[in-house]
């Protein structure tokens, strides 16, 4: 059996590296475009809360994999040519980017009132309220939930196998298609995603611990 | 430019309609056996012997930390290689959410039953009551309308997890849209069609939901 | 002009909804003066002071600090909202002290106080700290310089508080019932640095339930009821000789608690 593992490792190695791949550049994109949303929904004129509002709004009732088929099928019929894998980054993002606007935007306004009151009274300018006195508070709220958005999505990039990317989750079909060795190749996958979260999870508690005051 | 054509998909619209009832009622299925499993696990967690309460955590832990999909894989190809083979796609579908979602409730369970007050569980058992009538008329009830909110928003994602159930040919609304395309490629006006009836599937029970909650706080 | 008021507020009127929060409110702080401000809750005093540094915004009426409108210019005839900017440089003239001290949790006492030198008066580094120290000596706390909010004790925070505000050199202090919100035994040692703090010659408006420190720190007390100043006068004009109903039905509710 050990020399079966061994044999498909390059396999589920890769399907690894894929999966950890898309997860990254849907985080970092998710968060980028979610840190803008969430500063949006907090300080932006009514126009621009609104709009950020109905994105978040929408695609809280859609699943992910409509919206990963949605693109997939339907840039290339709009004439844009897009891969599987970066049709699977850009759903994913979207959701991420909604997803993180609602946790930064939760983060500050759990910051108790009188705290910009108090950097308004001794003279800081709105910008630099929120640099020295609300963003540094709001990070320790703001870490926790985000690592529960990071968990979300590497589960969420397993759906990128139904587009035909071969992912952790794919690899892993592919493998128990050709060796019949269910228990042990699910196994693996699973303490595969399992190792990457949790790690994940111990991270952002670390982090949440460097980052809270009293 | 493309052109807009929703004839076939409201020729199909049958199709949506059945496979949206079938999205439903999966996610309602899973719901009701996924609280009994997180009903079990949050009681072993809280009041049970020690491995009980190392199983259960192992569970819950595991579970929330791999994708539905990898379950719904091992359920509907992995354990007919294992001998078992009672389910069909459907039924497998809905064991493997009834296991994804048993352990998100067990953790929302137990945050439950260590809520209901010290005091109320005490009372009970000065009357003389059983630990089992304990658990059963006063900690259960108590939990449940505790936890209300959290299971109707566990049911809204529920009903958005069955859209996975069109990778084993489920014929839930997702494999509905993927049917369409595949035969009429108005793949614009499919998601379009069916984004929305997710969006107002959602909204729906959301407000319901919260009609309903509104509607229990004031029998309180 | 040296007879000018220092802060005149006049015709203040302030509207939440339907409610009339302040009506038309006529007041003048000269400077060096020490005010009390005394009343129900809900009468509006709270919001008064919020008005002065403009945390509280309103509907009509003007409110000068040193002859400058507070939060809105006038262009002929119309009040124009001043830019951020232009607000904020007038709040650092007014230093304001809170029920909730509002400490900043994440930075020590010494750094509290720092924040508005270094990021507001354009303070060097060295200076700031050397400043903010001697601040927090005159309060008291020079042993806890290092300390954060969550390690001191609620006067002790209460007076970081006061540092905060003073060390900015403010025109005037506003206290919004800074004592309110403290244990019976640590009271006296905040209402000892304001009474240091109004010696010194700073002009102080304080909303406060403490009729002793008004009695013997007041140079006026101001009675507010319903959003109106109802009476006002010396302390021992207010408190032994009320001309209202209403001041003396106030009073006769705070000495019936005795």
């Amino acid at each position: 059996m050990i020399d079966l593992v061994v044999a498909s490792a390059p396999l589920i190695g890769r399907g690894l590296l894929v999966t950890l791949g898309v997860s990254l550049a849907v985080l970092v994109l998710g968060s980028l475009v979610g840190l803008a949303g969430g500063l949006c929904l907090l300080y932006g004129s009514r126009a621009l809360q609104w709009g950020v509002r109905i994105y978040v709004d929408a695609l809280r009732g859609i699943p992910h994999l409509v919206l990963i088929f949605a693109i997939f099928y339907g840039f290339p019929a709009l004439g844009l040519q897009l891969s599987a894998i970066a049709a699977g980054i850009v759903a994913l993002s979207l959701f991420c980017g909604a997803h993180v606007a609602e946790v930064v935007r939760g983060a500050v306004a759990s910051i108790p009132r009188g705290q910009a009151d108090a950097a308004a009274a001794i003279g800081l300018a709105f910008r630099d309220r929120l640099r020295h006195v609300i963003l540094p508070q709001a990070v320790g709220r703001f870490l926790p939930a985000w690592v529960n958005t990071a968990v979300e999505i590497v589960k969420s990039s397993s759906l990128v196998s139904l587009v035909s990317v071969v992912d952790l989750t794919m690899a892993t079909q592919q493998i128990v298609g050709r060796t019949r060795e269910a228990l042990l190749f699910y196994g693996v996958a699973a303490l595969l995603y399992f190792a990457i979260n949790f790690s994940l999870s111990l991270m952002g508690r670390q982090l949440e611990r460097r980052y809270s005051h009293g | 430019m493309y052109q807009f054509n929703w004839r076939p998909v409201f020729d199909n619209f049958g199709l949506l309609a059945k496979g949206l009832a079938l999205g439903l009622g999966i996610a309602l299925l899973a719901l009701a056996i996924g609280c009994v499993i997180g009903l079990a696990a949050a009681f072993c967690r809280v009041h049970g012997p020690r491995w009980a309460r190392f199983v259960a955590a192992a569970y819950v832990e595991l579970v929330r930390n791999i994708p539905l999909l990898l379950i719904i894989y091992f359920v509907y190809f992995g354990l007919p290689l294992l001998g078992v083979s009672l389910f069909d796609n459907i039924w497998s579908f809905i064991l493997a959410l009834a296991v994804y979602a048993g352990a998100y409730l067990a953790e929302v369970f137990r945050a439950g039953i260590e809520a209901v007050g010290k005091g109320q569980i005490e009372a009970a058992r000065a009357l003389g009551l059983t630990r089992l009538r304990v658990a059963r008329r006063v900690t259960i009830p108590l939990m449940f309308r505790i936890a209300l909110p959290a299971l109707g928003n566990t049911f809204v994602s529920l009903f958005k997890d069955t859209s996975v159930a069109s990778a084993i040919a489920v014929p839930e609304l997702t494999y509905g849209a993927i049917r369409i395309n595949v035969n009429t490629w108005r793949v614009i006006e499919v998601y379009l069609v069916v984004g929305a009836l997710y969006l107002a599937t959602c909204y729906a029970i959301v407000a319901l939901l919260r009609q309903t909650e509104r509607r229990l706080r004031g029998i309180h | 002009m040296a007879d000018a008021p220092l802060i005149a507020l006049q015709g203040l009127e302030k509207r939440f909804g339907e409610a009339r929060i302040l009506r038309g409110v006529d007041l003048e702080v000269a400077r060096g003066e020490v005010v009390a401000i005394i009343g129900p809750s809900g009468s509006g005093k709270t919001t008064l002071l919020r008005c002065i540094n403009f945390l509280e915004d309103f509907q009509q009426g003007r409110i000068l600090v040193e002859g400058e409108t507070v939060g809105y210019r006038e262009e002929g005839g119309r009040r124009v909202k001043r830019a951020d900017a232009d607000i904020a440089r007038m709040r650092a003239h007014a230093g304001m002290v809170f029920q909730s001290f509002n400490l900043f949790p994440h930075m020590d006492a010494l750094g509290n106080v720092r924040l508005g030198l270094t990021e507001v008066r354009g303070m060097k580094q060295a200076a700031a700290r050397e400043h903010a120290t001697a601040w927090l000596e005159r309060v008291g706390l020079g042993g806890k310089l290092s300390a954060y909010p969550s390690q001191l004790s609620g006067g002790q925070q209460q007076r970081v508080a006061i540092a905060r505000a003073v060390a900015m050199e403010p025109k005037v202090m506003l206290f919004d019932e800074a004592t309110s919100a403290l244990d019976p035994e640590l009271v006296g040692e905040v209402l000892s640095v304001m009474a240091d703090l109004a010696r010194s010659g700073m002009t102080m408006l304080v909303v406060t339930h403490e009729m002793r420190f008004a009695r013997e720190v007041a140079h006026r007390v101001v009675f507010m009821d319903q959003g109106a100043i109802v009476e006002q006068g010396p302390p021992a004009q207010v408190f032994d000789d009320p001309r209202s109903e209403r001041l003396r039905q106030f009073l006769g509710h705070l000495s019936a608690r005795l």
